[in-house]
């Protein structure tokens, strides 16, 4: 295995060589806190960093500095963000001088943001010279980030695999496409990790057989491949354990101790799901039939969904309301933003623009939804 | 409290199906706890809500109390069975002591996995007890079903959306699949129903359960086929640690999990029955297989595969060939004539009409091969099913059923995501992936039996060379 391991990293770099064209030697760009402008939050400089208490609009612009630079002499970049928020987002915003009109930007999909290696030539956009490059933080008003570095550095193999480590280390939660495949990469990732794995499998396989060949006196023995095999495997395996358990210290810090309305209400649906909550409340004894409308199909789905068990009527394609022959007084129709379905006061009707519509007035109306009875 | 009712909803299954099968299983052989327990937790999980489909169809309202009384009585009935048997039973068993023959270095192996395992288990088994229903069809098709049905305690028909709006809705519900069949909403509604309220985090305990007894119920039926304890516990480590298979299990309300087990449960006990005609795998087989298609439309496709396999296991090659053969002509034949909206499993015989979909063939190869779902199991099978292939006999006559079935079944997995409509579930990897649960189980059921064969091979060869030349 060290052999193979030998010819992998051999193997990285030779390879690493074609995918990113090291030019001469560029001066990295390291991170000055105290040349950072802040757009909006209090900033101070502390040992190390910048710290910055988020503004009421949980949301700060962080530019670096003014300093123009060749995309592709600088492929690596380091962030270190110190955070105790569980749901911060950080995305990265620049313009290049190739499409000077259009802002780019990547959100940082691992969620393990204390000293993070991305490989910024994988990133779209990242191209020509880049200009107004700044870091745009949003989380819960008033909290404390501290940025601890962000700094660019030139094309070399030992970045290449920190950020190969970074990769395999990262953690991202739980989305809607988990259920259907689990990639194991980011947008940033250089490298798929399982046919990275392969050929390192494959190497060490190579320098095992060319052992036989070369030691006559060694002879073949299958537990070699089976634990140059397993090895390999469970290398794969600890990183997915890894965000196995990043994840659940993130389900352990949202859900924990909580009854499932209360999960429900804090968790990723907590709007939709407070505002369908108020629905049944006004709703009271009634058994009524409703008709859910959202030009959102994920919305509509799960808005459908918590209302049952009230006799619910939800279409993933079509109209978001069904003709007009199908709705009868005492029904309701719940529309969910963002939908097309409009209410209009003078006619007092409720309907989609060339689909169904329905005499209604308004029960109740918040920025998550409407509630109409029909008439 | 919750927890604690839920432990019993839990165990319940598990003593109904352990019990009866162990009535069943011959004392004394290989693995017998892990034959039983895995295999009978699996059948009683899937047999719950067979009991209140029948509970159902009599008028009889859905409550735990009934139910549960029903479960209890057939386990009593079990335990008293078991206790007859073996009171006129005149046999000594031997309990084989196959982990203290194993050299040290393969105990404190096999225990290391097991604790890997049991972590793996430990953390899916939080995931689930904190988090509330999370997953898109669980909340589109799935758990719809589960919460009208607890909240009117009776299966209150669900129909298309073009029904319920004509029939305006009167006692008739809808969702995007009405027609989906009912084990999975029946087991959320039996925890549910133990609880006594909603509870979207405990209701999916039962996911977590299947994982657990499939790995156990795999790392048995390979014992029983002769397979050592350390490379049958690395097979349950292998099965048990692929990602997409922990990942419906964390994000607990999808169903493909458990037809993976049932149609793998199906396949380990048709290739030990093959071995040893012992009947209580054959009952295991027709079990698992006649469940397959109570859980999703594609098990009856699953469970289908065991017939070409059973014919070349009871007939010889020219018979079987003959046969095949016929049945090909009268399905083109048949194909040919019907209508084309003729649904089979589920789908109409238009929408599996063969038209090439490239963009299918390359998300089918990413999901396997290059994305991160089964961990390195793609390549595992790239190097066991030529290594099947070349060792003399294996394939062909003592695997020949369980790799027709599989090969059928891997067959009709690359057909409907390369040449039907279907390859939009490849080429956004939406579908391709989750159907992969239910036949991945299987293939490394298989894999693992053809590398024990190699490995018997060679110690076979290297006894006869050694006693060769001690002559």
């Amino acid at each position: 295995m060290l052999l193979g391991a030998v010819a992998f990293f051999i193997g990285l770099s030779q390879l690493y060589s074609v995918a990113v064209q090291p030019g001469p030697a560029v001066e990295e760009i390291v991170w000055d806190p105290s040349s950072a402008k802040v757009a909006q939050g209090v900033a101070t400089l502390v040992d190390g960093g910048l710290e910055i208490q988020l503004p009421p609009s949980g949301v700060t612009i962080v530019s670096p500095s003014d300093r123009r630079f060749a995309a592709q002499a600088y492929p690596f970049l380091h962030i270190g963000i110190e955070d105790s928020s569980q749901h911060l987002k950080v995305s990265l915003s620049w313009k290049n001088t190739t499409d000077a009109n259009k802002h780019q930007s990547y959100t940082l999909e691992s969620e393990l943001r204390s000293s993070l290696w991305l490989a910024t030539h994988e990133l779209k956009g990242w191209e020509g010279e880049i200009r107004s490059l700044s870091l745009m933080i949003s989380g819960e008003p008033g909290e404390t980030v501290a940025i601890t570095d962000f700094s660019f550095f030139g094309a070399s193999g030992s970045r290449q695999l920190r950020a190969i480590f970074s990769d395999f280390a990262a953690y991202a939660p739980w989305r809607r496409g988990s259920m259907n495949s689990y990639t194991g990469v980011t947008s940033a990732s250089s490298f798929y990790p399982v046919p990275l794995v392969v050929t390192y499998l494959a190497l060490c396989l190579l320098a095992y057989a060319l052992l036989l060949f070369w030691k006559t006196k060694l002879q073949f023995d299958w537990r070699v491949v089976a634990v140059i095999f397993l090895a390999c495997w469970i290398a794969l395996d600890l990183s997915w354990q890894n965000r196995l358990l990043h994840q659940l210290a993130d389900t352990h810090h949202t859900f924990s101790g909580k009854d499932t309305t209360e999960k429900l209400a804090v968790g990723p649906d907590g709007k939709l799901f407070d505002f369908v909550s108020e629905v049944k409340r006004r709703l009271g004894t009634e058994d009524p039939r409703i008709f859910v409308a959202s030009s959102d199909e994920y919305q509509g789905l799960r808005g459908a969904y918590y209302l049952y068990p009230f006799n619910v009527f939800w279409a993933l394609r079509g109209e978001e309301l069904p003709h007009r022959e199908f709705m009868h007084s005492g029904d309701y129709i719940v529309a969910i933003e963002p939908t097309e379905t409009v209410f209009s006061p003078v006619v007092n009707v409720v309907g989609v623009d060339g689909g169904g519509s329905a005499p209604a007035e308004i029960v109740f109306s918040n920025k998550s939804g409407t509630l109409y009875r029909v008439k | 409290m919750d927890f604690l009712t839920a432990t019993i909803a839990l165990l319940l299954p598990v003593l109904l199906g352990g019990l009866w099968l162990s009535l069943f299983v011959p004392r004394g052989i290989v693995a017998r706890r892990a034959l039983v327990w895995g295999n009978g937790a699996l059948i009683g999980l899937m047999l719950i809500p067979q009991i209140m489909r029948a509970q159902d169809a009599v008028g009889l309202p859905l409550n735990f109390s009934f139910t549960y009384s029903i479960v209890c009585t057939l386990v009593v009935l079990a335990l008293i069975a078991r206790v007859v048997i073996t009171r006129n039973s005149q046999v000594e068993y031997t309990k084989p002591r196959a982990f203290a023959a194993m050299p040290t270095l393969h105990r404190v192996l096999f225990v290391i996995f097991l604790l890997i395992i049991l972590l793996r288990v430990a953390t899916l088994s939080l995931e689930i007890l904190w988090r509330p229903l999370f997953p898109w069809d669980a909340t589109m098709h799935w758990a719809t079903k589960a919460r009208v049905w607890f909240e009117f305690q009776e299966m209150v028909p669900f129909v298309d959306n073009f029904t319920w709006l004509n029939s305006s809705g009167e006692g008739v519900f809808t969702d995007r699949h009405p027609g989906y069949p009912a084990a999975i909403p029946l087991l959320q509604v039996w925890m549910n129903l133990a609880i006594g309220h909603w509870n979207e985090s405990l209701m999916n305990l039962p996911w977590v359960l299947c994982l657990l007894a499939l790995g156990t119920a795999l790392y048995g039926q390979l014992r029983f086929a002769g397979v050592n304890p350390l490379l049958a516990i690395v097979a349950a480590y292998l099965l048990q640690s692929m990602p997409l298979i922990n990942t419906h299990v964390a994000l607990a309300g999808y169903a493909d999990l458990f037809l993976g087990a049932a149609y793998c449960g199906a396949l380990m006990a048709f290739q030990s029955w093959v071995t040893t005609r012992q009947r209580w795998q054959g009952l295991l087989v027709i079990l698992f297989a006649v469940l397959c298609s109570s859980i999703k439309s594609e098990g009856v496709v699953w469970a289908l595969t065991l017939i070409p396999a059973l014919v070349v296991t009871l007939m010889t090659a020219r018979q079987a060939a003959k046969l095949i053969a016929l049945f090909t002509l009268i399905m083109v034949v048949l194909l040919t004539l019907v209508s084309k909206n003729t649904v089979i499993a589920g789908y109409t015989i238009e929408g599996l009409a063969p038209s090439l979909h490239t963009a299918g063939l390359v998300g089918t190869v990413k999901v396997i091969w290059l994305h991160d779902n089964w961990h390195l199991f793609g390549y595992l099978l790239l190097a066991m099913i030529p290594l099947g292939l070349v060792l003399p006999g294996t394939m062909t006559k003592k695997f020949l059923g369980l790799s027709l079935a599989l090969g059928i079944a891997a067959g009709s997995y690359i057909y409907l995501f390369l040449f039907t409509g279907f390859g939009w579930g490849a080429s956004n990897f939406a579908a391709v992936g989750r159907l992969g649960i239910q036949i991945v189980p299987g293939l490394l059921f298989l894999c693992v039996l053809i590398f024990n064969e190699y490995l018997d091979r060679r110690e076979l060869q290297s006894s006869a060379d050694a006693t060769e030349s001690s002559v």
